[in-house]
């Protein structure tokens, strides 16, 4: 044989046999591409598998998560089942993506156990100021907003600037992330998602989008397939900045005209109207908002409980800075409360208080009952109308009545975090 | 088949595009891309008309073109960042119906840069808040580590500190090395600072957001102290701009 074909053949084994440790080093070997039928397989496994249960049953069952856990691990787990590549931004700062091509996990046999670990290493990287590097903004068309869209809510809010004109500090509300579940013919976005701080839990499903997305890091997005981190953002498959001008007072008359006051309310109508295929009616939309203010109220029982469990373990001790915050329910009161006055809007109430407003949406909160301990229920109904009252209380301190708005409610004197 | 001829072609095959990538690459001509932002404005003098002609030249034409033109306190290359900074302040100013300032001598966006170029119309800030951190340091044997701080408001609207601390491992990915408990959140200054100093900085990243008087917020990301992204957002205008450190950022205007 020549030298040069010798050569030759040195280099082609050397080249195979690289290829072929590249492929055993990996969480999991991809064996497809991303595509738009890819995207149309994934949006429809998030609307019919991707429920409330996912990490408390099944193969996925046990695994910890927050907010931004669950958005990442619903495109991590449909990628890794379909043999498609995972790719991320470092979130550190690094120069190479987080993906499943990574061999740190090689040393573990079981394919499931290797998927797991990956799962939880993400998980302590990722984040909600990780996301915006990871999806893009999208057109608000059922095209691009639909079962496996990312909703990214902004962290601060608006009113809090004005705050900071008149001499205060910005206070800024905590970020949260969730993903589209599903888009109903009246054009109602439903979002599934979880929570602070990162534990076993079921997600939480609602329809309660209450903040409107200012900067462009938030808001509807599309996740980035491995091969668009190279590209400009622009230049992606349904990009649009359009939901952040969205929401004006009328949006045919625009800014030109001087109504260029943004609001949520305005924002999520328009959105509706984009997406709709079919109207809702007046008694429809409360339904489905009282089923979302029965959802997140039902959810708050379980928190409450373990409040109190945990008071009872300290002899009613006053909790610390962290106790504090994981017990507290200061963002998930003001989401049902923001959610009360979506319904009440929704039922053109008048009145001058909220308490008399509700009136108009009575039948439907009573709807809707609340175990809130074994063997003692009340109406969301009842709950609500302590809410207006300002009888419930978010402070894990405060005693089990005070969190219910219930009769013998007391404040504790301990500090306030 | 002769598997040893087949090898030593994708060989040459290989060399051949490698080379090609280069000569392509080293060639490229510099334009600044803008999407959907503001022309310049029709008085533009006349430097500035000429400055603009020779953007499109690539960098080696500009090499060559050095001996022959007017002289200049800046090079070339200077020259057409300063051009690409201003382009983009003005821009931002049509955008969002400010008259920003020309920046004088700025060849690389700073987040003072910017604010001093609205000033004018908008004030000074009256806060900032900054939203993560990156630290890459390297450690007197050689090791990698980076600290990642993230700031995030909790249930009580109070703003926490998290501190995570990672080595790097061969393929430059994150290894979490566990921090003492009172380093990982709300550590103390000192303590930080004290982490940072193990080692020689070799990077600092920054995103934050910056509020000005009037309601404008600033949403940046700098590394280095040099912006690499921004995001001006006015009276329900946004500006925003991304890449800065490409030689074409990527302009918008909603």
């Amino acid at each position: 044989m020549k030298i040069k074909n010798r050569f030759g053949l040195l280099i082609l084994i050397a080249i195979l046999s690289f290829s072929s440790l590249v492929a055993r080093a990996a969480v999991w070997v991809e064996k497809e591409n991303w595509s738009s039928e890819w995207e149309d397989k994934f949006s429809k496994w998030v609307k019919f598998e991707f429920d409330e249960d996912f990490f408390t049953s099944g193969k996925y069952k046990g695994i910890p998560t927050d907010c931004a856990d669950a958005v990442y691990f619903s495109r991590l787990v449909f990628a890794a089942e379909n043999k498609l590549p995972f790719a991320i931004k470092d979130p550190t700062g690094g120069p190479n993506k987080i993906t499943n091509k990574m061999s740190r996990f090689d040393n573990i046999k079981d394919a499931d156990q290797r998927l797991r670990k990956f799962m939880l290493y993400v998980a302590g990287v990722v984040g909600t100021k990780s996301l915006p590097s990871d999806t893009y903004p999208v057109k608000v068309d059922r095209q691009n907003v639909r079962p496996g869209t990312v909703w990214s809510r902004p962290r601060i809010k608006t009113e809090n600037v004005l705050n900071v004109i008149f001499g205060g500090d910005v206070k800024e509300d905590p970020g949260h992330a969730e993903v589209v579940r599903d888009v109903n013919d009246n054009g109602v976005i439903e979002v599934i998602g979880s929570t602070v701080p990162a534990a076993v839990r079921k997600l939480q499903a609602t329809t309660s989008l209450v903040f409107l997305p200012v900067e462009t890091s938030t808001g509807l997005r599309r996740w980035m397939w491995p091969d668009q981190y190279s590209k400009k953002q622009a230049e992606l498959p349904g990009f649009s900045l359009e939901q952040f001008s969205m929401g004006i007072l009328n949006e045919d008359v625009g800014v030109e005209q001087g109504a260029d006051v943004r609001t949520l309310d305005n924002w999520l109508i328009q959105v509706k109207r984009r997406l709709r295929t079919a109207y809702e009616s007046r008694p429809e939309a409360l339904k489905r908002i009282t089923k979302d203010l029965c959802t997140m109220t039902t959810s708050r029982i379980d928190l409450v409980k373990n409040s109190e469990n945990f008071k009872r373990k300290t002899n009613n001790a006053c909790m610390n800075a962290a106790n504090y915050d994981s017990y507290s329910t200061p963002s998930r009161d003001k989401r049902i409360w923001s959610t009360l006055e979506n319904a009440v809007e929704m039922a053109e109430a008048s009145g001058f208080s909220m308490k008399s407003k509700m009136k108009s949406v009575e039948a439907y909160l009573k709807s809707c009952e609340l175990e809130i301990q074994a063997g003692k229920k009340i109406l969301l109904w009842d709950f609500l109308m302590a809410m207006a009252s300002d009888d419930v209380s978010s402070n894990p301190n405060d005693n089990f009545e005070s969190r219910w708005g219930l009769e013998g409610g007391k404040k504790s004197s301990c500090p306030k975090y | 088949m002769d598997l040893g001829k087949l090898g030593f072609r994708i060989l040459i095959i290989a060399a051949v595009l490698f080379a090609a990538r280069w000569v392509l690459k080293k060639d490229s001509a510099v334009p600044i891309k803008t999407d959907k932002v503001a022309e310049l404005p029709p008085s533009s003098g006349e430097n500035l008309k000429i400055a603009v002609t020779r953007t499109h030249y690539s960098d080696a034409a500009l090499e060559r073109q050095n001996g022959q033109s007017e002289i200049h306190t800046a090079s070339p290359r200077e020259e057409k960042t300063q051009m690409k900074v201003n382009l983009i302040l003005t821009s931002l100013g049509k955008c969002l119906d400010v008259k920003s300032v020309q920046r004088e001598n700025v060849t690389q966006l700073r987040r003072a840069d910017l604010v001093d170029s609205v000033k004018n119309e908008m004030g000074l800030p009256v806060s900032d808040s900054e939203d993560w951190r990156n630290i890459h340091l390297v450690l007197p044997n050689k090791e990698e580590r980076r600290i990642r701080i993230e700031m995030e408001s909790d249930e009580t609207n109070q703003v926490n500190r998290t501190v995570k601390y990672y080595g790097v491992d061969a393929e430059k990915l994150p290894i979490e090395i566990p921090l003492p408990k009172e380093m990982t959140k709300n550590p103390k200054d000192q303590d930080l600072l004290a982490l940072e100093n193990k080692g020689e900085v070799v990077l600092r990243e920054k995103g934050g957001k910056v509020y000005f008087r009037s309601g404008e917020i600033m949403n940046f990301v700098e590394k280095d102290d040099v912006l690499t992204d921004f995001e001006f957002n006015r009276r329900g205008h946004i500006f925003k701009c991304s890449q800065l450190e490409e030689q074409q950022p990527s302009c918008q205007c909603l």
